[in-house]
């Protein structure tokens, strides 16, 4: 008997001891998760993404309230007095702003203080606190979004010096009034929390201490078992040993999730700050702090822009909480209550996100860093992207695409479109529309989508024939039947669209009015391999076949493609590779990379001139002449529609002197649309031109061309007076044209005086 | 006949720079007077008779407007010698490009960027920088000029003599 109780004994001491060990070893490998994760601080940090940077200067076309505007979409709070950095007032025209400090790539920028006078389209004077005239100003930029990994986290760290005093304080607050003192558990809150949960039948109250929550989310996924609750009990415990209540603090204030934007998991205060405020989280006043402390008990229950009234409530209550605890006086808190939560558009709108143009960065990207680079290294990248022309292409092609699918007959199927918009002289890419949701997954039309481009190639076929130095802009070329045997045997025979025969045509009225059989026979005339040729050296990737349906436009390019090949026009014959991105810099700010500017001369300047003339002509007289109800009348652009087979394709590409635009409009299914490039993607490219005040092309006239006066239909020389439809083009020096006969006395210039003077070329 | 139109243009070129005021680049000016009446030259033969080829240009020369910088792009270009001379030529040039967001007609700037690339080695890309600024600099000598000498520099720093001196030629001819 006795020996069998000394058995028993010995047997539960060795399991106890056995128990001991075991729960020591637990307790070691917890410890060494939480020392190993914690002291590392490697929270993964996506890349940030910034857009193009306003930059001010006198003479800059911004009136005050575009100004005023920018400065608001950067987060700049209006105030009666701007003293801290992301403050402005304005007077009438004049305002005043304290600006941010920033790290550029190529320079720091110190915050200070501006004042600035605009009329009602331009800057007028820019001076710093002195009154010393500032030549150029540039502001921080809009961070745009960042490369999140696949699981979606995204974050921007803040240090706690970037923190306002108020957060932490009325997190403790609110979540754990105790967290000063503590060891990492609070047993009379979770008691407390139990009784609440047992007599209201459900969980009202959570019992977790700030490290709790940190650990939970830290370490641990989201199940809520018995077990975990004690596992995350114990690293809390384990923490709170390692390391100081500050950086727990700051840990918990850089790790918390608080909101959702599709895949984006929106993590810690600096980000969250950014996603519902457009501002810095330094700069969050009391009722916006609030806010975000509400969102910290549920971030879909308390979904700022779906649930604006309960977050309210709780806010209201937490500014309460927060005077009744003595972190605010009354009347701080009474103003607090009286403004509204204040959230910025939601992530697909205004304060943005382009995953379109992202996709761009990322892809550009790929080729120099890895995966876990851009997802993790907390890289900053200065993008190219311009959030004004970026919206407003968005907002161009959605009401157009809206309205053509009411008068389309497919209802079972919505019409998709592209918008690719650069720079044409630095080849920056600043605005790119993917399709009608800006919130699209994974396939992106404007890089992915290769399709027919139809008559966008015809100025590639132009320039070909006007390098050969065969042909200039007057030279006829016969609109009439072509048959061409093919490889195959068969027999291609193309035809116009308007099924008609036009006859002997000038180059300018073919390229104008898109006549594919003229077009048809001045390709086979220079030769497939110079047009095919021709295309490779204007920037596109691969040499398109030898076949003669490539000088129709079979020929499958991605919206970015066409951009790639028309800005070699819009540049004068230079070509230039288009760029998402200016530089990137590490987490220190150290510049890693630059994309400079490149340029290279890849056709002759003087027939890429006489070719941007020819497309002025289409845009005065031709398939683009339908945008002139939408643009300036002074307005000079150039351009080219492209329609595919059966319609299924309407494509628009053309430039002004400051912008260059490509749409596309078609069925992801490659179904017929029956819409032209003039009646589909024109409307969608004027609308944009329209809206964002560029400059007319303006180049000027090379030397070795001069101006010629010449019919449009018939292509004699010709002046107004004694012909119809005198249009003015460019042609070699030298070059003599048969003279209309009513026309014979004395030629000529008038017609290029008129072009010098509209265009006001030098 | 060189010099007379060599004085033409340093007369028109100081009253141009004595009375330009910087501006930025803006959209073109409203429908501004046609050109000096000598713009339309003796062409006012009957047509059917050709005219003699290779007939010397027009003899009143073409407006001379050399380019100048607007104030912004002044004080970004003054920075960027600054950095080039401390051979900070990522950054140089970075300033440069600012300006030529600003001014992207203005050929002294493509000039400019030519002469950072060509500081830094790039004479391939000072080369084309130099060929832009050219094919934009229409009726503006001076301008051509250093266009030209800048491709000629870069092309005889590739060991290409020959071209380099064709390009030195054009540079001398438009000077």
């Amino acid at each position: 008997m006795k020996k069998l109780k000394k058995q028993l004994l010995i047997v539960s001491a060795l399991v106890f001891g056995v128990g001991l060990i075991a729960l020591l070893a637990w307790l070691l490998y917890l410890d060494r998760i939480v020392t190993a994760q914690f002291e590392g601080r490697r929270w993964t940090l996506p890349a940030q993404v910034y857009a193009e940077p306003m930059e001010l200067y006198v003479g800059q076309s911004f009136g005050a309230d575009t100004l005023e505007q920018e400065l608001r979409r950067l987060g700049y709070t209006r105030v009666d007095t701007p003293q801290t950095p992301g403050t402005y007032r304005r007077r009438n025209n004049r305002i005043d702003v304290v600006t941010r400090n920033f790290d550029f790539w190529d320079e720091k920028q110190a915050s200070q203080a501006l004042s600035i006078v605009a009329s009602k389209t331009t800057i007028e004077s820019l001076q710093d606190a002195k009154g010393a005239d500032v030549p150029i100003f540039r502001f921080d930029p809009l961070l745009i979004g960042s490369i999140f990994p696949i699981h979606g986290e995204d974050r921007v760290v803040v240090t706690p010096e970037q923190v306002p005093d108020l957060l932490p304080a009325a997190l403790k607050v609110v979540e754990d009034r105790k967290f000063d003192t503590h060891h990492g558990v609070n047993v009379a809150a979770i008691i407390r929390a139990a009784w609440v949960n047992f007599r209201a039948g459900q969980i009202e109250q959570g019992g977790s201490t700030l490290t709790q929550q940190l650990v939970k989310s830290y370490f641990l996924d989201n199940r809520r078992t018995f077990a975990r609750k004690i596992e995350e009990a114990f690293m809390a415990m384990l923490l709170e040993v390692h390391f100081e209540k500050q950086d727990l603090m700051n840990a918990y204030i850089n790790e918390i999730y608080l909101g959702q934007d599709g895949q984006r998991a929106i993590h810690g205060f600096g980000l969250a700050s950014q996603f519902y405020f457009g501002k810095p989280l330094a700069e969050l006043q009391l009722h916006e702090i609030a806010t975000l402390v509400a969102v910290v008990r549920g971030p879909s229950y308390y979904d700022p822009r779906r649930r604006p009234e309960r977050v309210k409530t709780r806010r209201d209550l937490i500014l309460k909480l927060m005077n009744e605890y003595q972190l605010v006086d009354d009347k701080a808190m009474k103003t607090a209550l009286a403004k509204p939560l204040g959230i910025v558009g939601t992530g697909t709108n205004a304060g943005g996100y382009y995953p379109a143009f992202l996709d761009l960065v990322r892809r550009t990207l790929r080729r120099d860093y890895s995966a876990e680079d851009l997802t993790e290294a907390g890289l900053k990248i200065f993008s190219t992207l311009n959030p004004l022309v970026q919206s407003r292409a968005e907002a161009a092609l959605a009401q157009e695409l809206t309205r053509l699918d009411k008068s389309r007959k497919r209802k079972n199927a919505q019409l998709e479109g592209v918008v690719v918009v650069t720079a044409p002289q630095n080849g920056e890419v600043i605005a790119m529309v993917g399709g009608r949701e800006a919130g699209f997954a994974g396939f992106n039309r404007a890089l992915d989508a290769k399709r027919s481009i139809g008559s966008l190639v015809k100025p590639v076929i132009y320039l070909a024939a006007i390098e050969s130095g065969q042909f200039n802009a007057a030279s006829i070329v016969d609109d009439a039947p072509v048959e061409v045997k093919l490889a195959n045997g068969q027999i291609w025979k193309p035809q116009n669209i308007s099924k008609e025969l036009y006859g002997p045509v000038p180059l300018v009225r073919a390229l104008a009015q898109s006549l594919n059989l003229a077009t048809v026979n001045l390709g086979l005339q220079v030769g497939l391999p110079k047009v095919t040729r021709e295309f490779q050296a204007l920037g596109l990737d691969r040499e398109p076949p030898q076949l003669p349906s490539v000088l129709l436009g079979a020929l499958d390019v991605s919206p970015l493609e066409v951009a790639q090949l028309y800005n070699a026009f819009a540049n004068g014959g230079f070509s230039t590779p288009l760029r998402a991105v200016r530089a990137v810099v590490d987490a220190e700010g150290k510049p890693l990379k630059s994309f400079a500017l490149e340029v290279t001369p890849v056709a002759d300047p003087k027939a890429v001139y006489q070719v941007n003339r020819m497309l002025v002509q289409v845009m005065e007289r031709g398939s683009g002449a339908g945008s002139r109800a939408y643009l300036p009348p002074d307005l000079v652009v150039a351009g080219k529609s492209g329609t595919s087979s059966d319609y299924r394709d309407s494509w628009f590409a053309g430039f002004s002197g400051s912008h260059l635009a490509v749409v596309w409009i078609g069925y992801d299914d490659n179904a017929p649309t029956g819409l032209t490039g003039s009646s589909g993607s024109l409307t969608v490219w004027s609308r944009l031109m329209a809206s964002i005040g560029t400059t007319s092309w303006n180049a000027p006239l090379p030397e070795g061309l001069q101006e010629a006066s010449i019919e449009f239909p018939t292509g004699l020389g010709a002046k107004p007076g004694c012909a119809e439809q005198v249009i003015s083009v460019a042609v070699p020096m030298g070059v003599e044209l048969p003279m209309k006969p009513e026309c014979q006395n004395g030629v000529i210039n008038t017609l290029g005086d008129w072009w010098r003077s509209f265009t006001g070329e030098r | 006949m060189n010099i007379a139109i060599r004085s033409l243009i340093l007369s028109a070129v100081a009253t141009l720079s004595a009375c330009t005021v910087p501006r930025p680049y803006e959209p073109p000016p409203a429908p501004a007077p046609a050109p000096a009446p000598g713009g339309t030259p003796a062409q006012t033969q009957p047509a059917p008779p050709p005219p003699p080829v290779e007939e010397p240009q027009p003899l009143p020369p073409p407006v001379i407007r050399e380019p100048t910088l607007g104030a912004a792009s002044r004080a970004l270009v003054s920075q960027a010698q600054a950095q080039v001379a401390s051979k900070n030529y990522a950054v140089a040039a970075s300033s440069i490009e600012r300006a030529l967001r600003i001014e992207p007609d203005n050929p002294l700037l493509w000039i400019e960027l030519g002469k950072v690339r060509q500081a830094e080695g790039n004479y391939q890309q000072a080369e084309n920088m130099g060929r832009k600024a050219a094919s934009m600099a229409v009726n503006a000598p001076r301008t051509q000029s250093s266009a030209w000498t800048l491709v000629a520099e870069s092309l005889r720093a590739r060991g290409k003599n020959a071209e380099a001196r064709e390009a030195q030629e054009r540079a001398d001819v438009a000077q």
